[in-house]
């Protein structure tokens, strides 16, 4: 599967307007096949820009956006071709659905693709598993549905176009706590045995934290962090002044360690904070 | 304390739907406090809100606002003002393209003389901290300054109660903290009374009591330390509870015998550094 | 994009022209109109575009932005220009091919080109320095009249500042619905009409579904403070004119008067 490199991109927003805006400002990044990357960062920061650069809904100011080497604004076939590779999932994509049936509505984006029927048909019921979609639901029409059901549908609807990278915005947004887990696990689970690689836009720490391997953050249109978790979370200062939470385990460690235990830089959640702090008990109890 | 809000074995649901959302709720809301209400999508929290101001009326049972049964005709207007609400999306609440107008439209409804709903306006906006926006446009705020103008124009009809059905929902966590710093000074100045719905465990541990809803029913109800110490049982409903407690119930699992009720970062901080000093003695 | 379209945006001010009273506005806009149509010819209409450009420079609206205004009506005033351009007759000053150019038809299209724009930019004008808020109002108060004929006046206001309360936001909806199914492959630029107005229904029942969502928010959210239609409704701004406007008004009156006298005369 190919990698993903962005190249001293710039783009800038309304330009020659008094809402003139640079959202991305020499951004240079890559993305290697298979990878599951969190990008973080508050709102107005670039993300939003940054994703839509992937797949060529925006045109770069400057720079380039490679994918397997080849600049995707090479030629239109070439652009409309990276659509299918590069799937992105918007913020609140239930608002997007539109067809009289969830089977219908999934099989959207591979029809576009001119594929097939049996090919569409095995498409459409492969991702609606991965995106955990009953069957039963194929023939029922989206708009009836409750909100998780249809940001799953949605999901599923990219997930179909079988692409290379999956990249999603804000995926969990408004759901509840048992609704984000179970999302997250079918993300992973569909990460896990397609190999693709995943682009996941949050503002939960949390999810980052347990999520990704390599967490982006950026401020101003600029990747201002890009590490693991562990070395992202171990500066919380400048996550901070970036306007960003640290995950509650991280924030905890570190109210202890200015009490005076002594703990690693790089705990961010509560079951290694336990188990540290267990060790170290033990350690000192000797 | 007085109870403000009264709701007395109420059932509800919705015309078209043949299950009740809630089922044989019973629940006083005293005077000045904040009550978190919690539950998972879908477990009828959103119903009970709108139970309390009349947007809907109960099949059966009865709600009542400061003794005035919400189901009368007459008392409509008088409890709603009395009750102010404010929902998920931003958006979808603000009436007029300028933010002043929007804080003036529950004073104009209401028929109050136009200079005391300058005054309104400009002391509502003062209090959520949007005075300087008074002549933008909605449309261009941030999502938490959008609802923190939904905020101020509630607070202009002047209510006892300000009821945030997933206020933070749709907000990054900037304007997160931003709405929820709004409501804390609010409850500060002038003691309002809070009825906050979420589904962010975080945001309830500020609250004198926590009710879980679940299945239309009130499964859960006391203080945050109380409710979040039954961190199985949380999680058995689809909902979670903070790092802090989390971590303080690991610790437990493990053998340690820790209270679950640090719910606050510093305090959690403290009962764990309390441990080293025991053990290091 | 969808987002550059200016029609109907206010830009807050604190000009003489951002003052007036949103009636007295209302009424210079129909007196201009009625003056505009009356011109005919070099002098009158010179007259009304003074008068505007007056206007233009009290409100401190750069012209820039009334001419960005003008761009999505460029196709119409083209298209009015070539007619009067090519099939106007009269004493011919160029031919070429099939084309041929009167003096008539030069004269002819200069002035409906500018009576076009004069007319755009007098309406954008109204547009950029009144709020909408305001523009219902003055209307609310205008056709107050009409009540007495039960003419629903209150519930037009109020359906009209809504509806220009929500443009920006649908716009920036289309704009996303349009993106997201762009991401799945949609293709809204190639292919005949037919596919093409197809190929929006992936757009068209999203926006839909969510605009009836939205109404339905809305309208809640106005039950809670308390809307309970137009009786009993007071306003923190009411309308009242001043000397200003009243002093605006009796130039407006003068320039139409000043025009009809023109045209009168032939000038």
């Amino acid at each position: 599967m190919p990698d993903i490199r962005l190249e001293s991109l710039r783009y800038v927003y309304s330009r020659g307007t008094p809402f003139e805006k640079v959202a991305l400002n020499d951004v240079t990044l890559d993305i290697p096949a298979g990878q599951y990357v969190a990008l973080l960062g508050h709102t107005g920061s670039g993300k939003s820009t940054l994703i839509q650069q992937l797949n060529g809904l925006l045109t770069p100011t400057a720079g380039r956006v490679l994918y397997d080497g080849e600049d995707i604004h090479r030629s239109k076939e070439a652009l409309r071709d990276i659509r299918f590779r590069v799937g992105l999932v918007f913020q609140y994509p239930e608002y997007q659905l539109f067809e009289e049936t969830v089977y219908k509505d999934i099989a959207f984006g591979p029809g576009n693709m001119r594929l097939p029927a049996a090919e569409i048909e095995e498409r459409v019921r492969k991702s609606a598993h991965f995106a955990g979609v009953d069957e039963s639901l194929f023939d029922a029409s989206p708009l009836e549905l409750s909100g998780g059901q249809k940001r799953r549908i949605a999901i599923a609807g990219v997930m179909a176009m079988k692409p290379d990278v999956l990249v999603l915005d804000e995926p969990i947004a408004g759901l509840d706590p048992a609704g984000c887990r179970s999302l997250l696990e079918n993300i992973k689970r569909y990460h896990r045995s397609t190999g693709c690689t995943i682009v996941l836009v949050t503002h939960e720490m949390n999810v980052a934290a347990t999520e990704a391997e390599r967490l982006l953050v950026m401020r101003a249109g600029q990747i201002a962090l890009d590490g693991t978790p562990q070395e992202v979370f171990s500066r919380p200062e400048e996550l901070r002044s970036m306007g960003l939470d640290i995950p509650g385990a991280a924030a905890l460690a570190q109210a202890l360690r200015q009490r005076g235990v002594s703990l690693p830089e790089s705990i961010y959640s509560p079951k290694y904070l336990a188990k540290t702090l267990l060790s170290r008990m033990g350690g000192v109890s000797c | 304390m007085d109870t403000v809000i009264s709701i007395e074995n109420v059932s509800y649901h919705y015309p078209d739907a043949a299950e009740n959302v809630l089922k044989n709720v019973s629940l006083a809301i005293p005077a000045g406090s904040f009550t978190a209400i919690l539950g998972h999508n879908g477990s009828g929290k959103s119903t009970l809100a709108k139970l309390c101001n009349a947007i809907l009326i109960p099949t059966e049972g009865r709600v009542t606002v400061n003794g005035l049964d919400t189901s009368l005709e007459d008392n409509l207007i008088p409890v709603r003002r009395t009750v102010g609400m404010v929902f998920q999306n931003p958006d979808n609440q603000i009436v007029a393209s300028v933010v002043e107008d929007d804080v003036a439209f529950a004073p104009e409804n209401l028929g109050v003389e136009s200079a005391e709903i300058r005054r309104r306006v400009d002391d509502a906006l003062r209090r959520v901290g949007m005075y300087e926006f008074r002549l933008h446009a909605p449309h261009l705020l941030s999502g938490g300054q959008k609802q923190r103008i939904a905020i101020a124009g509630v607070l202009a009809m002047q209510p006892k109660i300000l009821v945030l059905d997933e206020p933070t929902a749709m907000l990054d966590p900037l304007g997160r903290k931003e709405v929820l710093s709004t409501v804390e000074e609010l409850r500060a100045e002038t003691g309002m009374t809070v009825l906050l719905i979420t589904h962010h465990m975080d945001e309830c541990i500020g609250a004198d009591r926590v009710i879980v809803v679940s299945d239309g029913q009130l499964v859960m109800d006391g203080a945050p330390g109380e409710v979040f110490s039954r961190v199985e049982e949380l999680r058995a409903l689809g909902l979670d509870v903070p790092d802090t407690t989390e971590t303080l119930y690991e610790l437990r699992k493990a053998g340690l015998d820790l209270p679950l009720d640090a719910l606050t970062i510093d305090a959690c901080a403290d009962v764990l550094a309390g441990l080293f000093t025991k053990s290091a003695e | 994009m969808l987002k550059d379209i200016t029609l109907g945006q206010y830009f807050p001010g604190d000009t003489l022209v951002h003052r007036l009273d949103p009636r007295t506005k209302l009424i210079s806009v129909v007196l201009d109109f009625i003056a505009l149509f009356t011109a005919n010819n070099w002098l009158s209409t010179a007259v009304v575009a003074l008068t505007l450009i007056l206007a233009v420079a009290l409100s401190r609206i750069k012209p820039r932005a009334l001419l960005k205004g003008m761009k999505p009506l460029m196709f119409i005033v083209v298209f009015t220009a070539v007619l009067n351009l090519f099939y106007t007759e009269g004493h011919v000053i160029a031919q070429f091919w099939i084309f041929r150019i009167t003096s008539e038809g030069l004269r002819r299209t200069i002035l409906m080109v500018l009576r076009i724009f004069l007319l755009v930019s007098c309406t954008f004008l109204l547009t950029y320095t009144t709020s909408p808020l305001q523009l219902t109002d003055g209307l609310e108060q205008l056709l107050r009249p009409l009540k007495k004929l039960r003419f629903p006046v209150h519930e037009l206001a109020m359906m009209m500042s809504i509806a220009l309360r929500f443009i920006p936001t649908l716009i920036e909806e289309t704009d996303k619905i349009m993106s997201a199914q762009k991401a799945r492959g949609a293709d809204f630029e190639t292919g005949g009409l037919m596919r093409r107005a197809r190929a929006l229904l992936p757009v068209l029942v999203p926006l839909f579904v969510s605009a009836l969502r939205r109404a339905d928010e809305l309208a809640t959210a106005m039950e809670c403070r308390c809307y309970h239609g137009g009786e009993g409704r007071t306003r923190m701004k009411t309308l009242q004119m001043h000397t200003a406007d009243h002093l605006t008004l009796l130039f407006w009156i003068g320039v139409l008067c000043c025009v009809i006298v023109l045209k009168r005369f032939g000038l």
